[in-house]
């Protein structure tokens, strides 16, 4: 995958994950949920090491699978326009 | 301790030049019913919960409201940096650029700027959770005006996006309080027997015979 794609993949996924995290805050014995969140978890762990192997570092602090501070400074920022790139 | 991921939970890449709208978005940015005001509120109101699941949902849904933020963010420093100034001007943002060039501030569509009291706390966690459901719904209806106002449809379908998630986080506080009131009704009823049956005792018999009641509890005991 590109980087482009791989990140959007990472995006979908991660809203997954973010929606069933709040849900099993609530409901924390169900199970469907509970195994459809560790899959996703697992899913989501695959492209973020993916990710930031081939194109840089994702989270700071130590978080990523990768440290890369030339990267993590000089790759564009979230509210970086496409365009202007 | 909070870490940041170096991507939007929500893609934005604004390619019209709706400058009116990024005075409009402002409203989200710093408004009383921003996702500044609902991030701030649930970081806040975390600590006196009384329990780990009211706790870990304020926690989940304040990271997401920050997420919310940094979308709005997004948006207007997206518009407004596009823009020349004379569309500045056309679109009523003179005085904004006065005061903040083409940057953020939380201030909201009027360029009022925000203030804490626009939240509140009082300890009982009702109340506190009553108001995280005022909050939302007064965002999803600031939304609602925010979608009306929109003409780019990729605008439209960010906000669509973000006013389907505090609809959400609606519907969990909703349950919570559910639960929480139940569990509350609960532990009042078990105290409120408690206190029955340790008052049958002295109203029964004689001061003798509470006393060694009194005495055999403790012996008991």
């Amino acid at each position: 995958m590109n980087k482009d794609d791989l990140l959007d993949k990472i995006q979908l996924t991660q809203l997954d994950a973010l929606k069933l995290n709040m849900h099993l805050d609530v409901f924390p014995n169900d199970k469907r949920s509970k195994d459809e969140f560790e899959k996703l978890s697992y899913e989501l762990d695959c492209l973020l090491s993916e990710y930031q192997n081939n194109f840089g570092p994702l989270s700071n602090f130590g978080l990523s699978y990768i440290e890369n501070p030339v990267l993590w400074t000089s790759d564009p920022w979230p509210w970086d326009n496409e365009q202007e790139q | 301790m909070w870490s940041y991921v170096k991507n939007l939970e929500y893609p934005v890449n604004l390619k019209c030049k709706d400058f009116k709208m990024a005075k409009c978005l402002l409203e989200q940015y710093g408004g009383q019913d921003s996702e500044l005001s609902n991030a701030l509120r649930y970081l806040n109101l975390r600590y006196t919960m009384p329990n780990g699941k009211a706790k870990a949902l304020l926690t989940d849904i304040a990271a997401e409201e920050l997420s919310h933020l940094e979308i709005i963010g997004t948006m207007i420093y997206q518009l407004l940096s596009t823009a020349t100034l004379d569309e500045l001007k056309i679109a009523g943002l003179p005085e904004y650029y006065s005061n903040h060039g083409q940057s953020l501030m939380y201030k909201d569509a009027s360029g009022i700027p925000w203030i804490s009291s626009y939240i509140q706390s009082k300890e009982n966690f009702i109340a506190d959770l009553y108001d995280a459901l005022a909050g939302e719904q007064r965002s999803i209806a600031t939304y609602e005006n925010l979608i009306t106002i929109a003409v780019d449809p990729e605008i439209k379908k960010i906000l669509s996006f973000l006013r389907g998630r505090e609809k959400h986080h609606f519907k969990l506080i909703k349950q919570l309080i559910k639960e929480l009131k139940k569990e509350k009704k609960k532990k009042q009823s078990s105290q409120n027997t408690s206190q029955k049956s340790s008052q049958k005792s002295p109203q029964k018999g004689s001061q003798k015979s509470s006393q060694s009641n009194s005495q055999k509890s403790s012996q008991s005991n």
